[in-house]
């Protein structure tokens, strides 16, 4: 009866531990968070998605928005382009970020109640994302070396094997601009996907966790995957917000013409 | 209830005398219990509970704590020794501050505000756009700093004597707590933020505390002091008690009585699960000085029928017998006296009616159980206690004889004194202000209010005024006509030269049209569109935070709040700003949208009218309660009019030296006639009672009189003394909430006494009522010569 367990414990053991090693070498917490990087990057996308954010006391306000992304050829940043669908306020509304690994975003916004395009600072990484609970540094993963990592362990979350990575800011400046001082994400060992991850303050209190799910394979070769649904929960203030992508296109090619400022107010 | 003395009583009496040992141990069984609860007992304050719950000021500013908080706010003033805010070491102890604010426990992250709080943010011009950023992103050395730091809050003014002055001497970090009844006391709140006040260099910045918070801190504190003021208390009416019985027992048994009856109203308050507050921590010294009252009462009557019957336990009996059904009566109507408070809307008042009865009846219970029994079981008391205190017997006949001259139905000096010190004490009652600023209690050399004499010159003043804004649709705050009225409003306002600030959301929106327009100070106003008010507002959520202007506009942008930072606390002030405000409103908003007022300044306001009807009520009140009962104790309607006349002494004596003193009518000194009636009512009726029984072994009615105010009469000064010196120990106190209160105590005390033993006499012999003879005919001469004896 005991040798039964013991084998039964060496068997549950080593399936936790297998994923560690894969090839025979053992992944460390900055390879799984480079694969994790890899995971979701497309060269290209044309999403819809709603964002419902809900307030402690059940009130939801819901925007509508379509993205189109580029992936620049450093295969580390992207340009994206948002335009507000609805509300009807705030219909035509459009946010140009070009992302810069190395130096600061370049943001520009068209107000149609202006008529006129107009350069905001480089967004830090840690604002909000149009008034969300996600900020920009959530969607736009910054590049994998801005945290140094650490593999903690591997552990089953709701059903799926687990690495849980520690990252903290590699410089003060980026603790700055990320917001948190220290991040945990559940990394899926099938896809390198998150399924979690929680957000930390100096003093290691939980500011926001974020819940992924709905994750889609979208390409084989190379293998890619994204999350449908993303939701994000203020530890702090109880807000939340939902992202849901309603239509996810990475095939359809994107033009560098729309990452012009001058293309904001002509809608294209 | 009758005058004659009812066999229940009698058989209670003899019956008690019989199982003394047993009513000794229920009573010690009952304290034990209550004791046990006591030691849970705690002060702490709710700011609710001192407020009137259905006043619309009140309602709206719940209303707007719920929506926007800042109900419990403390505020960390920062005063550099040298120089001004700007330099980077006092912007490090800002940020440290709020750092050290944000990171206690119940604090409200989103309500943390001061130059370096995540939310406070720069909307600054770039050539072609707009920058949302930090105010103070990072704390730097550089020499620059100041004058960027002096340049963005010049270019953002609505941080100007909101978070940092006018002239850059003080910053301000200001934060707000959750606060429910299981939370940490206020005092707990403050004390944590003092501990991060201590970790700075006092020698190059001073602090300065200041909000609601803080206040209610401070009121917690001083209540605390009770538990002394209440031994001080205890000390004086034990020297009146020595001074009126010249004997041990004489002090200690009445002592039994208040101690035991204070010990019981605490413990059926923690029993209630009710701290103790602001109002209610008066109550075991009020209930210590009204049970030694009766005590006394009853102990004079004892020794009385001691020295007649030289048998202790007939001497208990018959004493229960004799005072019993008047201390039942007086009781009763100091019952319905202190219940009469409960139709006040005030929480505190009505708290402090209701355990104040329930003291008073544990009074009566003990005196009416657990004194007699006490009494029947010590031995009894020698010949020199009985006769030789100023009560005795054989000097109660003597002494008032040498007034009775005064006493002549022909002699006028009585009621022209009365009638002069009456119209006098009348004048001064007009004079009575009501005020119910919380710092008005507190002494001007006080630590708070140096304090927040300090906040009020610098900043834009320490009390609020708040308009909450309730619109028929989500983002009916963005319509161009509302932001517009807000400006409009705002400027309104500051015309009054008190005002020192006004903030609202149409500031931000204002401030981004302008930057977003070429910062041309033209476009410095609310977007004329609501599309563009909606867009600014997004385009700020891009580099703020969403819930930037969280205290400010409601998450779905249907209400909106106009805050207004006044230096004056006076509620006259108020009072007219809101009734130029109340015609002015409706000409600038639609007349879809509700304004209504809140704030502190108003919640001051909402409590001075509830205590102004209130009083006026309750006393009106009362006076019936007690003119219904005292004729249905006397089967008199005249003996019930009798019995006010004291009372009314008492409430225009009351608001007579307040008026004269500058004494403002408030939370505290409401609660004053109500007691004061309450207690005084006691004095007319044992006055009376002692009066007929009198007028039963006497002849001539200027006899009978001459004997009660020597026996009753002398009793009730004593009284009045024990309860007056109980309550003067208040005046010691440092807070101004309790000296008031027992200063008025100690007056009221001393017109109803004096006018029960002066005016009311003079009166009954001037007129004297059927009520007074005896049913019976006068006792045969042998009788009288007897019982006289």
């Amino acid at each position: 009866m005991r040798i039964t367990h013991i084998i039964l414990g060496l068997i549950t053991t080593s399936s936790l531990v297998m994923p560690l090693c894969v090839g025979g070498t053992e992944l460390s917490g900055r390879d799984i968070m480079e694969r994790n990087f890899q995971a979701e990057r497309f060269p290209q996308m044309h999403n819809n998605e709603t964002m419902n954010m809900i307030s402690p006391d059940g009130a939801v306000r819901t925007r509508k928005l379509s993205s189109i992304s580029k992936l620049s050829p450093n295969g580390i940043d992207t340009s994206l382009r948002t335009t507000f669908e609805q509300p009807a306020d705030i219909r035509g509304t459009v946010f140009l970020q070009i992302q810069h690994s190395t130096e600061s975003d370049d943001l520009w916004v068209y107000l149609p109640g202006l008529k006129k395009v107009r350069r905001l600072t480089s967004g830090n990484k840690k604002d909000s994302f149009f008034g969300s609970e996600f900020s920009y540094g959530d969607l736009l993963v910054p590049a994998v070396d801005t945290f140094t990592h650490t593999l903690l362990r591997t552990e089953v979350l709701a059903g799926d094997s687990c690495y849980v990575v520690e990252s903290k800011p590699a410089t003060p400046q980026a603790a700055d601009d990320v917001g948190y001082a220290l991040k945990r994400s559940w990394i899926l060992t099938t896809n390198f996907h998150e399924k979690r991850i929680e957000y930390y303050d100096a003093a290691n209190r939980l500011l926001k966790s974020q819940y992924v799910s709905q994750i889609q394979e979208i390409s084989t070769h190379p293998s890619r995957w994204w999350a449908m649904q993303r939701e994000m929960l203020n530890a702090r203030s109880g807000y939340r917000t939902v992202i849901i992508f309603d239509r996810l296109d990475t095939q359809t090619p994107v033009s560098d013409d729309v990452f012009s400022a001058q293309s904001l107010s002509r809608g294209k | 209830m009758s005058a004659h003395r009812p066999p229940w009583i009698e058989r209670f009496a003899r019956t008690l005398v019989r199982w003394r040992w047993i009513a000794l141990l229920l009573v010690g069984c009952i304290t034990v219990l209550l004791l046990a609860q006591v030691r849970s007992l705690e002060v702490r304050l709710q700011h609710e509970t001192i407020l009137p719950a259905a006043h619309p000021y009140v309602r709206t500013s719940q209303r707007i704590e719920s929506l926007f908080g800042g109900r419990n706010q403390i505020v960390i003033g920062i005063v550099p020794v040298e120089g001004t805010v700007y330099s980077p070491a006092m912007v490090a102890v800002v940020r440290r501050l709020t750092d050290g604010l944000l990171s206690l426990p119940g604090i409200v992250p989103h309500q943390v505000l001061s130059l370096t709080s995540p939310q406070t943010k720069a909307i600054l011009a770039l050539e072609d756009g707009m920058s949302v950023e930090p105010l103070v992103p990072l704390v730097p050395t550089d020499s620059a700093f100041a004058e960027t730091l002096r340049q963005r809050l010049d270019a953002n003014p609505v941080y100007r004597n909101t978070i940092v002055s006018a002239d850059g001497s003080t910053a301000i970090v200001i934060g707000d707590f959750t606060q429910t009844a299981e939370s940490p006391s206020y005092r707990d709140r403050v004390t944590a933020v003092r501990a991060l006040i201590e970790r700075e260099d006092a020698s190059t910045v001073r602090f300065a505390l200041g909000g609601i918070a803080v206040n209610l801190a401070w009121l917690e504190w001083y209540s605390q002091e009770m538990a002394w003021l209440f031994g001080v208390a205890l000390l004086n009416v034990m020297v009146v008690l020595y001074l009126s019985f010249r004997s041990l027992q004489g002090m200690i048994i009445p002592m039994c009585t208040a101690l035991l009856s204070s010990l019981w109203a605490l413990g059926i308050i923690a029993a209630a699960g009710v701290p103790l507050d602001i109002a209610n921590v008066t109550t075991p010294i009020l209930i210590m000085a009204i049970a030694a009252g009766h005590s006394i009462q009853m102990l004079k009557y004892y020794y009385e029928m001691y020295a007649k019957l030289q048998d202790q336990h007939e001497a208990v009996v018959a004493a229960m017998t004799r005072v019993g059904p008047v201390m039942l009566a007086a009781g009763t109507i100091a019952i319905v006296g202190f219940l009469s408070l409960l139709i006040f809307d005030i929480p505190a008042i009505r708290l402090f009616g209701l355990f104040t009865a329930a003291g008073v009846a544990a009074a009566l219970i003990l005196e009416l159980t657990c004194i007699p029994a006490l009494r029947a079981c010590l031995p009894a008391p020698q010949r020199r206690d009985v006769t030789r205190h100023p009560l005795a017997p054989n000097k109660a006949s003597a002494t008032p004889r040498s007034t009775a001259s005064l006493f002549t139905p022909t002699n006028l000096s009585i009621p022209l004194l009365f009638g002069l010190g009456g119209v006098t004490l009348l004048v001064g009652s007009w004079l009575v202000t009501v005020d119910n600023s919380m710092r008005g209690n507190f002494q001007t050399s006080s630590q708070v209010r140096q304090d927040d004499t300090l906040l009020n010159q610098r900043m834009g003043g320490t009390n609020t005024l708040s308009l909450l804004i309730e619109g028929p649709t989500n983002d009916s705050m963005l319509e161009p006509s509302v932001l517009q009225a807000m400006v409009a409003t705002q400027r309104f306002i500051e015309r009054y030269d008190q005002v020192g600030k006004t903030l609202s959301l149409a500031d931000y929106l204002a401030r981004m049209n302008r930057v977003m327009r070429g910062d041309v100070p033209e476009a410095d106003h609310p977007p004329e569109s609501r599309e563009l008010a909606a867009q600014y507002l997004l385009l700020y959520s891009s580099g703020g935070d969403p819930r930037d202007f969280d205290t400010l506009v409601d998450p779905s942008y249907r209400q909106a709040v106009i805050t207004a930072y006044l230096k004056s606390d006076s509620t006259a002030y108020f009072k007219r700003l809101a009734a130029d405000l109340d015609a002015f409103l409706p000409t600038v908003f639609p007349p879809d949208y509700r304004v209504s007022l809140g704030g502190g300044l108003a919640e001051s306001l909402a409590l001075n009218d509830t205590i102004v009807e209130g009083k006026l009520q309750n006393i009106v009140q009362v006076g019936l309660i007690i003119a219904v009962l005292s004729a249905v104790f006397f089967r008199s309607v005249l003996a019930g009019c009798l019995v006010t006349i004291p009372l009314m002494m008492a409430v225009i004596a009351n608001f007579g030296v307040m008026g004269y003193f500058g004494i403002r009518l408030d939370i505290g000194t409401a609660i004053v006639a109500a007691m004061s009636i309450g207690i005084g009512a006691d004095y007319s009726i044992y006055f009376l009672y002692r009066l007929r029984e009198e007028r039963r072994k006497t002849a001539t009615l200027s006899e009978t009189m001459a004997r009660t105010r020597a026996s009753a009469g002398t009793a009730v000064l004593l009284v009045a003394l024990s309860v007056g010196c109980g309550y003067a120990v208040l005046m010691i106190s440092p807070f101004q909430f309790h000296i008031r209160m027992g200063l008025l105590v100690a007056v009221t005390m001393a017109a109803s006494s004096v006018s029960t033993t002066v005016l009311l006499p003079w009166l009954l012999l001037r007129w004297p009522p059927r009520f007074v003879e005896p049913a019976s005919p006068s006792l045969p001469e042998s009788e009288r010569s007897r019982l006289c004896a």
